[in-house]
């Protein structure tokens, strides 16, 4: 459930709002809805990864890697498809460590069983 | 428990989101370059070959309907119904593919680079502030702005940039601006003046009065007046032809004090502060052949300015067409109008005159508050103009630059170098109005129009090349000159003594200039101006004579040219130079014993047809001596570790390589030996061939021309290697008519063929795009390297068909 609302919020708020979206978007949903820490970190990092990569790889693919190919030599890597997985890899760890602080801010102020609950 | 995790994961998540939220040294704030929401993702973009693409913008602050046409190479071309509207739109769409280029380049000239670089640029931003080019473009602004149709033009062009920045959001910005962190900022009529004294900074921002005067100071006059003439001693084919009448009555030189520079000071300056005057490379080709010599039977024109090689261009291509204008060319970015370029009627070009206009004075201040500086035999009061420059990540540096009557006060004794304090008088600071010139030829119909948008002039001073379909040529020598006794400004002038300052200009009318001259053609190449029968001094050296010698002997014996004619002139290999020198060299060299390499390297040049190919191994092993020979002649007597001194002309080393063979100069001081010129001659070709073996292995393949040579175009930074071409493989060299060097090249190649309707052909090594992610950003280069043009689009009208038009747009009054 988290999985789907941070993918669909996060890939259409991004849209209007700065980059660390990324952050706050799974940081609420996890605060909000997430039973455990390793669950948000996974469900939140697959989101943005998801989101992220998706996304370049679309631009990548769209444009044959004019700009992505370019770039991806300046951070030594060797095809734009690989700076596709970095960003996959940048907006999974983001939003992942954003999503387990959510989890834990809530977790300090209610009981366990609560959160089963609520779930 | 619960508090630890809470807060470790708190801290690590805060982290990583500050962490890519800044700038790490040269590294961008990551998270959002690597967004692909605002990252460099963003900046690819696609081909749009569609020609029933129709975009429509709504604007501010247009007053009327403006249609645009794109061709398939990415040219727009804008219909205006009135002026302002044509230069809004030109601002508009050249910021919309070069606006990054606009910031770096008028950044450049401002000082205003370590703002956005942060201090590595930040003795860069203090010479050009000390240089006064921010003075320079204020005082041009003024002139600008008081003429009604240069205003209405810069303030138009300005509204259209801004238009364009308007509405980007920071994901749409070029990718250079994410890389290094900045926004772009509003542009106004300033930056144009900016970019303007830019050019004229490349172009005629250099002096070697310093050297020269420490070699005055080490050899005295009669070594200079023998090694340092100020006419070509061996070769010269002027641009104004040998002959032409001078049919003006002159005015009456200043003349020369004795003596002619400071006495008093002791110039030992251990490191260059003043820029060189311009590299070999940065210079041009021009020319025009009259009808008699076409096959058409209207002139043609050739223009090709080299200028260092860049990623996006130097220049953009436009058409421009409005109610008293329809003009096709390459403009500047930054500067509204074309620059180079033809239309109905006219065609014209422009190559740089080596003038001497910046000149160096030694100062004195009354004391250290420098406030009054000694002239005329009185304490003079000083100006002061206080320059704040901003770095990135440090303080400001403030600067408080002192003005003379001369101009800014660019050195002082004790800073740097151990030379005087000295002034600089430079064109770059005279108030005109440039620009009216370019506005005005690109309404030019006839010879008296192109006459009158000289007058405008002021500088960098350029060789204005022009041919009409009523089938008249002519070229002039075009700028604005002072009036100077002979040789003044070859040393350093003493700017305490009246006597030295600059006394007036030559009358423009005055400039040298011949029209449909009796050979059929007129053509320049930097060299020499004028023969010395003209009554005013210029300079004691321009560029070298070979593409001058060469254009001139091709054009002298050509008949029935067509336009592809003066295309495949452009792209002439042959090396004067060799033709010149080498058969004596070979004599000197075959005369001493040689190993086997050696020995197929001289059947090679022997066999050379002294065709820069970018094949040719020949052309590799001549290029590489004739720099060490120079060495082998000078390096002794005219460098040294605290006297900072140059080198004979080329010219001069030729006369006496072939007339006085026993020359005392070719004996290296430094060693106890007397050598000969067969000793320098043979020893500088055994240097360069083991220079060649180090670097490229053993003679081979491996040596051929295009690989030696290795032209490369780089981007703008000169440091992000992604966005530079790949290894450029063609022929060429500094010397030669094609004038590519490592880089430095032709920068535009141009012909116009004048005529009833004309048909010009054109080409730039890149493409209208400054953004490397877009497929216009090197769409020309192979067509460059091949030698080839591209036939330019040129509309009559905005609904006009064209196979070559592909997307349309309409920018409409909001």
């Amino acid at each position: 459930m988290e999985f789907l609302i941070i993918l669909v919020v996060a890939a259409i708020a991004q849209f209007f709002l700065p980059w660390w979206t990324i952050a706050l978007v799974p940081f609420i949903v996890c605060m909000w809805l997430s039973r455990s820490g390793w669950k948000a970190f996974f469900l939140s990092f697959a989101a943005l990864c998801i989101v992220w990569a998706a996304f370049a790889w679309y631009l990548h693919d769209q444009t044959n890697g004019a700009m992505s190919d370019r770039i991806s030599q300046i951070f030594f890597l060797p095809n734009g498809l690989a700076m596709v997985g970095v960003a996959g890899l940048v907006g999974g760890l983001v939003a992942g460590f954003a999503g387990v602080a959510g989890y834990h801010l809530r977790a300090m102020f209610v009981r366990k069983d609560e959160l089963v609950y609520r779930r | 428990m619960k508090i630890v995790k809470a807060f470790l994961s708190l801290i690590i998540a805060a982290g990583l989101v500050y962490a890519l939220s800044r700038p790490w040294g040269p590294v961008p704030a990551l998270g959002p370059f690597i967004s692909p929401y605002t990252g460099f993702w963003q900046n690819g973009e696609v081909l749009h070959s569609d020609d029933t693409t129709l975009v429509e913008l709504s604007l501010d602050s247009l007053r009327e309907e403006v249609a645009i046409r794109y061709d398939d190479i990415g040219v727009p071309h804008i219909f205006a119904k009135n002026n302002y509207d044509l230069y809004y739109a030109q601002g508009y769409v050249t910021a919309r593919d070069r606006l990054w280029q606009m910031d770096l380049q008028t950044r450049a000239a401002a000082g205003r680079l370590s703002e956005v670089l942060g201090p590595a640029t930040l003795e860069m931003d203090r010479r050009n502030r000390r240089l006064g080019l921010g003075y320079g473009a204020e005082a041009n602004l003024k002139v600008i702005m008081s003429h009604p149709q240069s205003r209405e033009a810069m303030v138009a062009y300005a509204a259209g940039v801004n238009e364009y920045i308007r509405q980007l959001a920071p994901k749409d910005y070029p990718v250079e601006f994410k890389l290094l962190g900045y926004a772009p900022e509003p542009w106004g009529p300033i930056k144009s003046m900016l970019m303007l004294e830019q050019m004229t900074q490349t172009l005629a921002g250099g002096a070697d009065d310093l050297r020269m005067t420490n070699i005055l100071k080490r050899y005295g006059q009669a070594v200079v007046d023998d090694l340092f003439p100020n006419y070509p001693v061996f070769q010269e084919s002027p641009i104004i032809p040998e002959g032409t009448p001078w049919d003006f009555k002159p005015l009456p030189l200043p003349a020369a004090p004795k003596p002619d520079a400071p006495i008093d000071s002791s110039i030992i300056v251990d490191k260059s502060l003043v820029s060189e005057p311009p590299v070999e490379g940065l210079g041009s080709n021009n020319w025009a052949i009259g009808a008699e010599k076409s096959v058409t039977g209207y002139p043609i024109l050739a223009n090709d300015p080299h200028l260092e090689l860049t990623l996006p261009s130097i220049w953009y291509q436009v058409q421009l067409s409005g109610p008293d204008v329809n003009v096709y060319g390459v403009s500047l970015p930054g500067i509204p109008s074309v620059i180079i370029g033809f239309n109905k009627n006219v065609a014209w070009g422009v190559t740089n005159v080596d003038a001497d206009v910046m000149d160096l004075y030694e100062v004195k201040f009354r004391d250290t508050t420098r406030a009054a500086y000694w002239h005329d035999n009185q304490w003079k009061e000083t100006r002061k103009r206080e320059e704040v420059i901003r770095v990135k990540g440090q303080a400001d540096v403030r600067e408080e630059v002192v003005y003379t009557h001369h101009g800014p006060v660019a050195f002082y004794k004790g800073e740097y170098h151990k030379g005087p304090t000295m002034a600089v008088k430079w064109i770059g600071h005279e108030p005109g109005n440039s620009f009216l010139t370019f506005h005005s030829l690109n309404r030019a119909s006839n010879y008296d129009d192109y006459r009158q948008a000289l007058t405008h002039y002021v500088g960098p001073a350029q060789n204005f090349v022009f041919a009409d379909n009523s089938k008249n040529i002519a070229i002039t020598v075009n700028g604005k000159f002072p009036l100077k006794w002979k040789q003044q400004g070859k040393f350093l002038l003493d700017g305490s003594n009246p006597a030295h300052d600059w006394k007036g200009w030559i009358p423009m009318e005055q400039n040298p200039h011949v029209k449909n001259p009796p050979r059929g053609f007129v053509s320049s190449a930097n060299q020499s101006s004028v023969d010395p029968t003209y009554p005013y001094y210029i300079n004691w050296r321009q560029a070298p004579s070979e593409r001058g010698v060469r254009i001139n002997e091709r054009l002298q014996t050509m008949t029935q040219a067509t336009g592809d004619s003066l295309r495949l002139l452009q792209n002439d290999n042959f090396n004067v130079l060799a033709r010149n020198i080498l058969p004596t060299l070979l004599t000197y060299v075959k005369a001493v014993s040689l190993n086997s390499a050696q020995k197929a390297a001289v059947k090679l040049l022997e066999q050379w047809d002294y065709q820069n190919e970018p094949t040719s191994v020949a052309a590799s092993i001549f290029e590489e001596w004739h720099p060490t020979l120079a060495d082998a002649i000078w390096k002794d007597e005219f460098t040294s570790d605290t006297l900072f001194m140059r080198y004979p002309t080329r010219d001069r080393t030729l006369y006496m390589l072939l007339n006085q063979p026993d020359a005392p100069w070719f004996d290296n001081v430094k060693t106890p030996a007397r050598e000969t010129i067969r000793d320098v001659v043979a020893g500088s070709f055994k240097a360069a061939m083991d220079t060649l073996t180090i670097h490229h292995g053993p003679m081979g393949t491996k040596w051929q021309w295009a690989l030696v040579k290795d032209t490369e175009i780089r981007h703008l930074t000169r440091m992000l290697k992604p966005f530079n071409t790949l290894p450029i493989r063609n022929g060429g060299g500094g010397s030669i008519v094609n004038a590519t060097s490592k880089h430095h090249g032709p920068s535009w190649r141009m012909v116009v063929e004048l005529g009833p309707e004309p048909k010009a052909y054109g080409i730039y090594p890149g493409g209208q795009s400054g953004n490397p992610g877009s497929p216009y950003y090197l769409n020309l280069l192979d067509t460059w390297e091949k030698g080839e043009l591209k036939e330019l689009v040129y509309l009559q009208s905005p609904d006009q068909s064209h196979p070559r038009l592909t997307s349309k747009v309409v920018m409409k009054k909001n």
